[in-house]
C-alpha cells in the first residue's frame, strides 16, 4: 500500500493540459488572429477555448496527434467566431447558411481524369469551411454526431443536415464528373 | 454511379489527406515570434493552476480513501484488542479523528467534506479557541459562538479584515476554499499540516489547518504569511 501511494507521488507532475498549452498556443493565436485581426481579442480567443478544452479532456487521448490537432484548431476558430459575433452584434449562434445550400463547384477539365479519390479531395476543397469541418471531426477524429454538435456549438440535428447535405454535393458533383 | 456505402468509405480515405492540407497551411503560417500579453499570460497562469488543482484533488481523494479504509481497520482491529482487555482506554488517542474529502465544484470552489472516523466530541463540550496574537494595529470587531464553532472579525482603521473561523468536524460538514489561487504552500505543523493559500488579484491569503476534531479558517486581505501562522499557533482556549 506504502508503495501505491509513493507511485501516485511520482507521477508526472506536468499535467495534460500544460503540454497542450505548451503544444498549441501559437497555432491557437494563429488561428484567431486569422479570424479576428486584433490581438488582445484572438488572446481572449484562445483563452475562452483553452477553458473549452479543459472542459472536455476527456475528449483527447494523445497530446500530440493530428485528432488533438484538429480538436484544438476548431475549438479555437469556433470561439473567435463566437467572439466575432458578439462584436459584430450577431445573436444568431448557427453559422450563415448562405452560399451552404449550392456551393459553386468549378469542375475543369482536368478534375474530370482525375482518380475518384481526387477527385473527391478537390471537391471538398471547394465546398465551404463547415462542411470541411464537420467530415474531419467524423471521418478523422471519428467523433459522434452527438460529440461534434458539442464541439461546434450547435445542435445535432443541424450536424445531421450537414453532413447528409455535404454528401450529397458530393455524390452529385461525381456522379457528374463521370457523365462527362 | 456513387452510393451512400461507397462515399463514407471515400470520405473515410480521403479526409486524412483533406485535413493534412488544412493543417500544413495553417502550421506554415505560424507566427511563432508572437508575444503573449502579460495578461493573458497571467489568465492561463490562474487557469493553469486550477487545471492542476484538479488532478491534485483527484490524487488527494484517492489518497482520503486509502487512509480512511486504513484507518478504519485499525481501528476496528484495536477495538477488538481493548474490548477483550482494558476497558477504558481512550480509543481516540489511537486512530484519526476525521477524514476529508476534497472535490471540486463546477463554480471553481474547492470542496472539503468532512467524515468522522471516531465520533465527534458532543456539541456542549466544543472548545472554542481564539488568537492570542493579533497582527498590530487590529482590534476584534464582531464575534459570533454558534453551536459547531465560532467566527471573529479583527479589524483594523483602515477597513482590513481577518476573518479567524473555528469549526468542529463534524459528519457531512462541507468547507469550500476558492481555488483559483496563484500560490499554494503545505506548511508541516505539530502531527499534521498548515495549507496556505495565497490569491494574488484579489490581494487575499488563507490559512488553512485541521488539527484534533477542529478545522481552522484564517482569512485576511492585509496580511502576511507569516502573521497567519503565528495567529493559528497562539490559539487559546476561549473562557466560557
Amino acid at each position: 500500500m506504502i508503495m501505491y501511494l509513493m507511485s501516485i507521488d511520482s507521477q508526472e507532475n506536468k499535467s495534460k493540459f500544460e503540454f497542450i498549452y505548451d503544444q498549441y498556443k501559437y497555432l491557437m493565436i494563429r488561428v484567431a488572429r486569422d479570424i479576428l485581426k486584433n490581438d488582445d481579442e484572438a488572446e481572449d480567443a484562445v483563452h475562452d477555448a483553452f477553458m473549452k478544452i479543459a472542459n472536455n479532456m476527456e475528449k483527447i487521448g494523445e497530446v500530440d496527434s493530428i485528432k488533438t490537432k484538429n480538436f484544438v484548431i476548431l475549438t479555437t476558430k469556433h470561439t473567435a467566431i463566437d467572439i466575432y459575433r458578439k462584436k459584430l452584434l450577431i445573436h444568431n449562434n448557427e453559422m450563415s447558411v448562405d452560399g451552404l445550400e449550392n456551393p459553386d463547384i468549378l469542375v475543369s477539365e482536368d478534375v474530370v481524369h482525375m482518380n475518384e479519390e481526387n477527385r473527391t479531395i478537390y471537391i471538398i476543397n471547394q465546398m465551404p469551411d463547415i462542411y470541411k469541418e464537420i467530415f474531419i471531426l467524423k471521418y478523422v477524429n471519428e467523433y459522434t454526431n452527438l460529440e461534434i454538435a458539442e464541439i461546434l456549438n450547435i445542435s445535432e440535428a443541424t450536424i445531421r443536415k450537414r453532413i447528409s447535405r455535404g454528401k450529397d454535393i458530393i455524390a452529385k458533383t461525381l456522379n457528374e464528373m463521370e457523365v462527362q | 454511379m456513387v452510393n451512400e456505402r461507397n462515399l463514407d468509405n471515400l470520405l473515410k480515405s480521403v479526409m486524412p489527406e483533406v485535413n493534412k492540407q488544412l493543417v500544413d497551411d495553417l502550421e506554415n503560417a505560424i507566427d511563432y515570434d508572437y508575444k503573449f500579453s502579460w495578461k493573458f499570460k497571467q489568465k492561463m497562469k490562474k487557469l493553469s493552476h486550477y487545471e492542476e488543482r484538479k488532478d491534485i484533488s483527484k490524487k488527494e481523494r484517492m489518497r482520503t480513501t486509502i487512509i480512511r479504509i486504513l484507518a478504519e481497520a485499525a481501528a476496528c482491529i484495536f477495538a477488538l484488542f481493548i474490548l477483550g482487555s482494558a476497558f477504558g482506554v481512550d480509543i481516540f488517542a489511537f486512530s484519526k479523528f476525521f477524514t476529508a474529502k476534497v472535490f471540486e465544484t463546477k463554480e471553481g470552489g474547492l470542496v472539503h467534506e468532512y467524515h468522522s472516523i471516531t465520533e465527534a466530541p458532543d456539541l456542549e463540550d466544543i472548545v472554542y479557541e481564539e488568537p492570542s496574537y493579533i497582527p498590530e494595529g487590529y482590534k476584534e470587531y464582531q464575534r459570533d459562538i454558534f453551536f459547531s464553532g465560532m467566527d471573529i472579525i479583527y479589524q483594523n482603521k483602515y477597513g482590513d479584515e481577518i476573518k479567524w473561523n473555528q469549526y468542529l468536524a463534524t459528519d457531512g460538514l462541507t468547507m469550500g476554499i476558492d481555488n483559483e489561487f496563484d500560490k499554494y504552500e503545505k506548511i508541516p505543523y505539530e502531527e499534521t499540516n498548515m495549507e496556505l493559500y495565497i490569491y494574488e488579484e484579489k490581494q487575499n491569503i488563507t490559512l488553512y489547518c485541521e488539527k484534533g476534531h477542529y478545522i481552522y479558517l484564517i482569512t485576511a486581505s492585509s496580511c502576511g504569511r507569516e502573521e497567519l501562522i503565528e495567529m493559528l499557533k497562539s490559539r487559546k482556549i476561549v473562557d466560557k
